[in-house]
């Protein structure tokens, strides 16, 4: 049973809650604005289509409509803007609408009288004002855009079950967040700047109150949460990274802390996660943002791909790369650089999300070893593409081999076996449990071979029992990389306990709400989570978490990697085959007994 | 019944697996013939491949440092394996640095062709893959079913042009038709044709050449009063002459093809230690 490695986030199409504290606030009206509004309504009138586009971008809960009203959009700018501009043209009016209301937005919004120069588009609901607020004053309207760039399309639309928790979460984080740079900022000066963008709009008709402040305001222009300049070659590091990630799942999770930019996937049967940290030497500049809120956003694994498509391409034309994070903007900015002064910008629409973590530790397991890539990539080489799972095993003298996993003794007559043995010396380090054996899957760790191959990098293969995550690990000052790999529970082998690492997806950390919604999450998303719940949720689970603890919001702010708690979905269709053929078989030596394999368990013996 | 082979040398080796590679484009499991002197690869026409059939022909000698087999009986020194060309492709094809390459019937699990690659390594000692490829042993009352087909009393017989443009050809052609239509005559002319509804499209060949056929066997007996610029023609599926032509690594040193008029053509293609013959029956 492919057991490790099992939760992230919940399908995306279950991911209600906002996240991210402080964004998505429909509540609140700031006092401030009220005074300031100088053509308040009729500023906000204009915008009702406009800002749709921008609502969708609004960090708000994704919800579920969200993506097709996005598209559907036109995206219209003020008239005199231009198209480029149109975010604080859209976002400013509406923000005040709402701020000074006090009602839902939404409402409000349909209400507006439709200004000539914003295009109508169908009023979206808003799932915060204060979101919009954020975007005017991040003033991105001012921003000019670079030639070639290219504006993906909000996905993000708040749809309205979302609306509720985004509120929610709004309301708490605006508080939980007040002391972070960019959320202060928005309570209190979100009036102003919004205010500026819409003088600004008007052309000379701010509004005496708020053109000032405003304007101050946009000069100073928010930072974004994230800001990186990566140069020369470390671009196509990233670009590497990307592909090896792409193997793994199907969305991107970007988290810049204080120890460097994280990249992070998970597959969507949980069986595989890798994260890349970037340490902040690895950029020419590197701003995480508010360390108190930091920003968590996942991007289609494929949209941030299409960016870093053509690895040769990125090393003969790219000098450099900018990546931004405007969560007020919903946006994730990636520009490249280019020769000949070419700059390619690429907005993608990203979501707000959890933290998506694995469980593991590597001290916890029994055998490592550690070889150049190279050996590693020379080896894998000789089993076909179409092959999914190796068994790597100890033998006598110290020998590592590599055999190609047939799932069946019917295909057994029928596939062709790979065998391929190693012998110590050409390992840096080997500290295996004789006759160890462990199986798991060659795409996920191809990936990875790749990157670390062209980047010259050691690997080290950690592992335990069968049906325990294997974690795979590169370091070097600039970045260490992590991919753990659910192992196949083997009915060889006697049965092992259940696998003590396993993917969670922690909540945003520091939001006094967060406890509820956490609870609620893992209410829905099951069973597996954990220690306390006796049902065996799925079989595909084995893994246990090692500390029950850390299945707590709040603390899981703490742990890199350690902890976690894992809500799972089942394990994809094949996973799932191999998985029931490996549960019939255990029992086992192990502390454990094979039964756990059905239900995690969660005190671990591990 | 036993076997083993091995290859040590490079060139060898690398001759082998090309021509695995052209079995493995053109077949998806075939049957791989033992004798003492000589290898064969065989598709046998069945319906179920399109009337298909392809004989390939292999000197021991040309490619194996070493060779022992012994077949099932005294009177009967051969072995007949069914196998997946694509599986002894893929690996010789990692085998291109092997300081040697071993090839050995066993009978672990079931009976396998086992190819064991010894490949430098890093350290003192050197690594070795292997693979196990599955093989059904073909018991001897079915192999009668692989006799090396007759060539057939063709119409015409003639050389073929370069096999890339003819190739490069038959790929354009190919996009616009299902069947071809190749005709020839004692001329040394050759013409490709396609024809739908809405184009036609033909090249021609000239100059090619005639293979002068030796009477003895009388199979060129209705090619031999015939008058020279009549065209022998026959119809083919496009996509299977397209395999063959793709299959072709390596410009064999003469490649004709023999066309029983709206029957069959036979191609066959010689290199200087393999010869391959490759039967497409004609479209009704």
């Amino acid at each position: 049973m492919w057991g490790p490695v099992p939760l992230a986030p919940g399908p995306p199409g279950t991911e209600t809650r906002c996240p991210r504290p402080g964004a998505p606030a429909p509540v609140p009206p700031v006092p401030t604005l009220a005074p300031r509004s100088p053509q308040p309504p009729a500023g906000a009138a204009p915008c009702p289509g406009a800002e749709q586009p921008h609502w969708g971008q609004a960090p708000a809960g994704p919800g579920p409509g969200a993506q097709q009203r996005g598209a559907g959009n036109p995206r219209a700018g003020g008239g005199e803007r231009g198209r480029r501009r149109p975010a604080s043209a859209r976002r400013g009016p509406i923000g005040r609408a709402a701020r000074r209301s006090g009602s839902p937005p939404i409402r409000r919004a349909a209400r507006a009288p439709p200004s000539n120069s914003v295009a109508a588009g169908p009023a979206g609901p808003a799932p915060s004002r204060a979101a919009e607020e954020r975007g005017g004053a991040e003033g991105d309207g001012r921003r000019a855009p670079p030639p070639g760039h290219v504006r993906a399309r909000g996905s993000r639309r708040a749809g309205a079950p979302s609306l509720i928790r985004a509120s929610q979460s709004g309301a708490a984080g605006g508080g939980a967040e007040a002391g972070g740079r960019p959320m202060a900022r928005r309570g209190a000066g979100a009036g102003p700047v919004a205010a500026a963008a819409r003088g600004r709009e008007r052309r000379g008709r701010a509004g005496g109150g708020g053109a000032g402040p405003g304007a101050a305001g946009g000069g100073a222009r928010l930072p974004p949460a994230m800001k990186c300049v990566i140069a020369g070659s470390n671009v196509r590091a990233l670009g590497r990274a990307v592909h090896a990630l792409s193997r793994i799942g199907d969305e991107l999770y970007l988290e810049p802390t204080g120890s460097g930019l994280s990249l992070r996937a998970a597959s969507p049967s949980r069986s595989a996660f890798a994260s890349f940290l970037l340490a902040p030497l690895f950029f020419q500049l590197y701003q995480p943002g508010p360390p108190a809120a930091p920003p968590r956003c996942k991007v289609h694994m494929k949209t941030f791909l299409g960016v870093f498509r053509s690895l040769p391409a990125l090393e003969k034309t790219v000098e450099r790369c900018l990546l931004l994070l405007r969560p007020r903007a919903s946006r994730l900015v990636v520009q490249l650089h280019c020769k000949y002064g070419i700059t390619r910008t690429h907005n993608l629409a990203f979501q707000e999300c959890e933290r998506l973590q694995a469980v593991f530790d590597t001290q916890r397991c029994a055998s490592s070893l550690c070889a150049p890539a190279r050996v590693l990539a020379e080896a894998v080489v000789h089993f076909p593409q179409t092959l999914a799972e190796v068994t790597l095993a100890a033998g006598p003298g110290g020998r590592i081999s590599l055999r190609s996993y047939v799932e069946d003794e019917a295909e057994l007559g029928k596939a062709m076996v790979t065998e391929l043995w190693l012998a110590p010396d050409e390992f840096q380090a080997v500290a295996v449990v004789p006759d160890s054996r462990i199986t798991f899957c060659l795409k996920e760790f191809r990936g990875l071979l790749t990157f670390a191959e062209a980047s010259n990098l050691p690997l080290t293969i950690h592992y335990d029992a069968p049906g325990r995550p294997a974690i795979f690990t590169l370091e070097d000052p600039l970045m260490e990389a992590h991919l753990v790999l659910a192992t196949l529970l083997d009915p060889e082998s006697s049965s092992q306990p259940p696998a003590a690492n396993g993917i969670s997806h922690a909540p945003a950390p520091s939001d006094d709400f967060a406890d509820d919604l956490e609870s609620y999450m893992i209410a829905m998303e099951t069973s597996n989570y954990g220690e306390d719940l006796g049902a065996p949720p799925s079989p595909t689970f084995p893994l246990r978490t090692p500390h029950p603890i850390e299945s707590t919001p709040q603390e899981e702010e703490e742990e890199e990697e350690e902890d976690g708690a894992v809500p799972g979905t089942p394990p994809h269709k094949k996973f799932r085959s191999l998985f029931f053929g490996s549960v019939m078989a255990s029992g086992g030596p192990s502390p454990a007994p094979s039964q756990e394999v059905l239900a995690e368990d969660s005190d671990g013996e591990c | 019944m036993r076997f083993r082979a091995k290859i040590v040398d490079l060139a060898c080796l690398n001759n082998f697996s090309r021509v695995v590679n052209t079995i493995a484009r053109l077949a998806k499991t075939c049957t791989l013939r033992l004798t003492a002197g000589k290898l064969y690869f065989i598709l046998c026409d069945k319906v179920a491949n399109g009337g298909v059939s392809m004989w390939c022909e292999l000197c021991q000698g040309n490619f194996f440092d070493e060779f022992q087999m012994e077949g099932v009986a005294a009177d009967h020194n051969e072995i007949y394996l069914e196998l997946t060309p694509e599986n002894l492709s893929r690996a010789l094809k990692t085998a291109q640095s092997a300081k040697a390459v071993k090839i050995k019937l066993t009978n672990k699990h079931c009976p396998c062709l086992k190819v064991s690659v010894e490949l430098p390594s890093l350290s003192s000692s050197s690594r070795i893959v292997t693979h196990d490829i599955p093989v059904k042993v073909i018991p001897r009352r079915l192999w009668n079913d692989f006799r090396e087909p007759r060539v057939p009393d063709f119409d015409v017989s003639i050389y073929l042009p370069a096999l890339k443009t003819m190739k490069s050809v038959v790929e354009r052609m190919k996009n616009l038709s299902h069947s071809i239509v190749i005709e020839a005559n004692l001329n040394g002319e050759m013409n490709l044709k396609i024809e739908t509804d809405l184009v036609s499209v033909t090249t021609h060949f000239k100059n090619l050449g005639n293979p002068p056929w030796a009477s003895e066997d009388g199979c060129q007996s209705s090619a031999q009063d015939r008058d020279l610029e009549s065209m022998a023609e026959a119809r083919i599926d496009i996509k299977k002459l397209q395999q063959l032509l793709a299959g072709q690594q390596v410009n064999p040193t003469k490649a004709l093809c023999n066309i029983v008029s709206k029957r069959i053509v036979h191609f066959i293609l010689l290199h200087e230690d393999v010869s391959l013959q490759y039967f497409i029956p004609a479209l009704a």
